[in-house]
């Protein structure tokens, strides 16, 4: 039994009935660095009451049971435990000892928030990058949707001061006008109000200017879901629906230096963080961008995806410079880069192989130097557990 | 006389057609162009002359900074507007130095209008084209020699705000800069005051280092001409005495602008004299103090009104030379430059060429304004031009 617990990860104690300290394993000892005392002796003065009133419960008709208590450190302070209880009992039923498993739950929720910390903070800075390029997006629409309204309000005006005249023209007081000089006022205001050109402009500003304000409340509701808060759980989502919110979001990093073309297949909703994959697709899209904006003429980045039995593949290549076969492997670790200083911190691709180990999928790439380079995203389509078995 | 012309450049042509329709009603008044790019922008001025360009910054291919720094040098004469959207950190050095004025998307046809027509006025009487010239295709006011290692040093990693606010505002280049940009929201918050070192703080540190590497990237290359530098220094000390002196003489609410005109005072001078010294200097006469026969103080002057500088400073720089006579209820701008410029004539720091008018100074220096502050005005005088000397030592070590 020795050898079994010595093999168990976490704090293990075997303790007598009365919860005498009669093993200790490597990692316990470790931790609180004592042996041998009253296994009490450890638990946070507060907590004791919990512990003792379960062991008593327990006692009476033996049964392991879960308690949650502050285990002291050997640098004497305390973090909170989940301790596991489980009564060995001799072949006539007496209860001999306790074994006793004690899991750090702190550590565990550091560790969590730390990787959700670390998400966030890749996340801030594409954003960071993104938001210039929104605002750019934003004002251009702003500034020829409010030039055509002026331009509204100032044909408006002149339209109404030729109804005026027509009103004018048409009034029974002026009866004793005859028509021709009633047809040459009618003309002559039409000609100040220069009428020909309202009725081509007028519609071409309300179209413009339709189309700018939808223009800014897609690049809105593009923000809005491309930031979407993952929960813990993952759930179904339209991936095909993801790329084109990240192709809009990212629209003024790519648009002066290539053109995208999507050719998205039917796929079926993907069990995924939606979230983390918006992140792996704009660091792609934008890795792309990058590097075709040394290219002499204007790049193309080609976006697909379908379906492959079960799993979703997405792929993102371009038709720039292409990675060498010697850093192709580099590529996905953690601060490798090529951009310059500032430019990137080398954590999109590491970022994207994660997420996508997460998901159970994985990203692979292809490059051919002269030609371009692709990314192949696979991805299982109901979630990672059922392709894992 | 035809109609002055305009020329907007953008790659969407939504914003085009925007600036067409909502400048319907200046259509009696210019002559408008369009262009979707700077390539066929540059097509268009080559063919076509235009009085003024509005370009969008980011464009595919040619971007504004390009295209307007470009036009800077085929076509010194028009002026040059950038209407952006949004300017990046590292765009900012590039800009800064190739349009005369700033405008950010959104803006409002008034205000559109109100830069063109600005930039339509040309301010030289009897020289406005050949002053137009000669200033329009100035991106940055060189510091002299003696004086550009202290500019230089401001780039440095353990250089902070105050110190490059401090140094800004005693160098003609760097305030002439700031002064230019502090009207435009690219460049940081507006400030309320328009001293160059409030500005300096408003914009913060990288904006300003940004501006001082962007000025020192157009340093002349070639060797001053040690003669014009001798009679540049000369006019630079003044220039930092009167400064210094003036902020003695001016209201509290007139120091900011006396105090830029001040050091501005004979930035025409500069500029035309550092293109000699760039030996491209044709042109220019010592004696007469002109360029093409156009006086040194119109081209400062119509430089400081294409970058957009407020009012009170050109009118101030303008008059310099021109006998004041201020109201009793307040010595103003342009009489404050005038009565230090007189009292520094009397000093070490006086302006060759520009002469003593003593009549005139004692009739400044018997203004209510400056008799109730009880101060002895020669021996400040003494002071500031010291003080200006020593700023001169300082550097010469």
């Amino acid at each position: 039994m020795a050898a079994l617990a010595a093999a168990v990860p976490h704090g293990t104690w075997v303790t007598s009935v009365t919860g005498d300290i009669v093993y200790t394993n490597a990692p316990a000892l470790q931790y609180t660095g004592r042996q041998g005392s009253p296994w009490e002796s450890m638990v946070h003065p507060d907590d004791i009451e919990t512990v003792r009133c379960d062991s008593a419960a327990a006692c009476l008709e033996p049964a392991a049971y879960l308690a949650e208590c502050r285990i002291e450190r050997t640098d004497r302070s305390y973090r909170r435990h989940s301790v596991s209880f489980t009564p060995v009992c001799a072949d006539d039923g007496r209860l001999e000892h306790w074994i006793v498993i004690a899991t750090d739950i702190e550590k565990d929720a550091e560790a969590r928030r730390a990787e959700v910390e670390a998400s966030h903070a890749l996340k801030l800075e594409s954003l960071g990058r993104l938001s210039a390029g929104l605002a750019h997006e934003i004002n251009t629409p702003i500034q020829f949707v409010g030039d055509n309204t002026r331009f509204l309000a100032e044909a408006y005006r002149d339209m109404l001061d030729l109804l005026l005249v027509y009103r004018a023209c048409m009034a029974p007081t002026t009866g004793e006008v005859n028509w021709d000089e009633r047809i040459r006022r009618a003309q002559e205001a039409e000609l100040k109000a220069d009428i020909e050109y309202l009725a081509i402009e007028i519609p071409n500003a309300v179209s413009q200017s339709l189309e700018g304000t939808e223009r800014v409340a897609s690049l809105v509701r593009s923000m809005k879901s491309f930031s979407y808060k993952d929960s813990t759980e993952p759930a179904y989502a339209d991936l095909n629906e993801a790329i084109r919110t990240t192709v809009t979001v990212a629209r003024n990093e790519v648009k002066y230096v290539a053109d995208v073309a999507l050719h998205l297949g039917e796929l079926p909703d993907v069990r995924c963080h939606l979230g983390d994959l918006n992140q792996v697709f704009l660091n792609l899209l934008v890795n792309a961008a990058d590097a075709l904006t040394d290219k002499d003429e204007r790049g193309e980045i080609r976006i697909s995806s379908e379906t492959d039995g079960p799993a979703a593949v997405i792929r993102f290549s371009d038709n720039g410079p292409g990675i060498p076969e010697d850093i192709q492997q580099s590529i996905f670790e953690p601060f490798f880069t090529t951009k310059e200083i500032g430019k990137g911190t080398g954590q999109g691709l590491a970022l994207a192989r994660a997420v996508m180990e997460k998901h159970g999928g994985s990203i692979g790439v292809r490059s051919v130097i002269g030609e371009g380079t692709e990314f192949i995203l696979r991805l299982p389509i109901d979630g990672k557990q059922n392709v894992s078995v | 006389m035809s109609k002055p012309s305009v020329l907007f450049v953008d790659d969407e042509p939504s914003i085009l057609d925007g600036l067409r329709r909502s400048l319907r009603g200046k259509r009696g008044a210019w002559e408008m162009s369009f262009a979707p790019g700077g390539a066929e922008a540059l097509e268009l001025l080559a063919t076509s002359p235009c009085d003024v360009v509005v370009s969008d910054m980011r464009m595919p291919g040619m971007d504004g900074a390009e295209l307007l720094s470009h036009v800077s040098e085929r076509h010194p004469q028009v002026g040059r507007v950038v209407l952006s959207g949004h300017i990046e950190p590292d765009a900012t050095i590039r800009v800064s130095v190739a349009g005369h004025r700033f405008l950010t998307k959104p803006s409002a046809t008034e205000d559109v209008v109100a830069v063109i027509e600005q930039l339509l006025v040309r301010t030289s009487h009897g020289h406005e084209r050949a002053a137009r010239r000669i200033a329009g295709g100035v991106r940055a006011i060189p510091a002299l020699p003696a004086h550009a290692e202290r500019v230089v040093a401001l780039l440095g990693p353990d250089v902070d705000l105050q110190l490059a606010a401090r140094t800004a505002m005693h160098d003609v280049g760097l305030t002439a800069k700031l002064l230019q940009l502090s009207n435009s929201r690219f460049f940081g918050s507006r400030p309320r005051n328009s001293s160059v070192e409030s500005i300096a703080h408003s914009m913060g540190l990288p904006m300003v280092q940004a501006v001082v590497g962007a000025v020192c990237a157009l340093q002349p290359t070639t060797a001053w001409d040690p003669t014009i530098e001798r009679h540049l220094e000369t006019a630079w000390r003044h220039a930092v005495a009167t400064a210094c002196l003036v902020e003695v003489v001016a209201s509290p609410a007139n120091r900011p602008h006396a105090q830029a005109a001040a050091l501005l005072q004979d930035v025409g001078r500069l500029i035309c004299l550092a293109a000699v010294a760039d030996a491209r200097g044709a042109g220019v006469d010592l004696a007469a103090q002109t360029r093409d026969g156009v006086p040194f103080r119109d081209v400062g002057v119509e430089l400081l009104h294409l970058w957009g500088l407020h009012p009170p400073i050109i009118a101030a720089v303008a008059h310099r030379d021109t006998p004041q006579s201020p109201d009793a209820s307040g010595l103003g701008v342009a009489a404050s430059v005038r009565t230090a410029h007189l009292l520094l004539q009397e000093t070490e720091s006086a302006c060759p060429g520009a002469g003593a008018h003593g009549e005139e100074l004692a009739h400044l220096l018997s203004h209510p304004q400056l008799r109730a502050q009880g101060i002895d005005w020669r021996a400040a005088a003494d002071d500031a031009s010291r003080h200006a000397g020593q700023r001169d030592d300082d550097r010469g070590r």
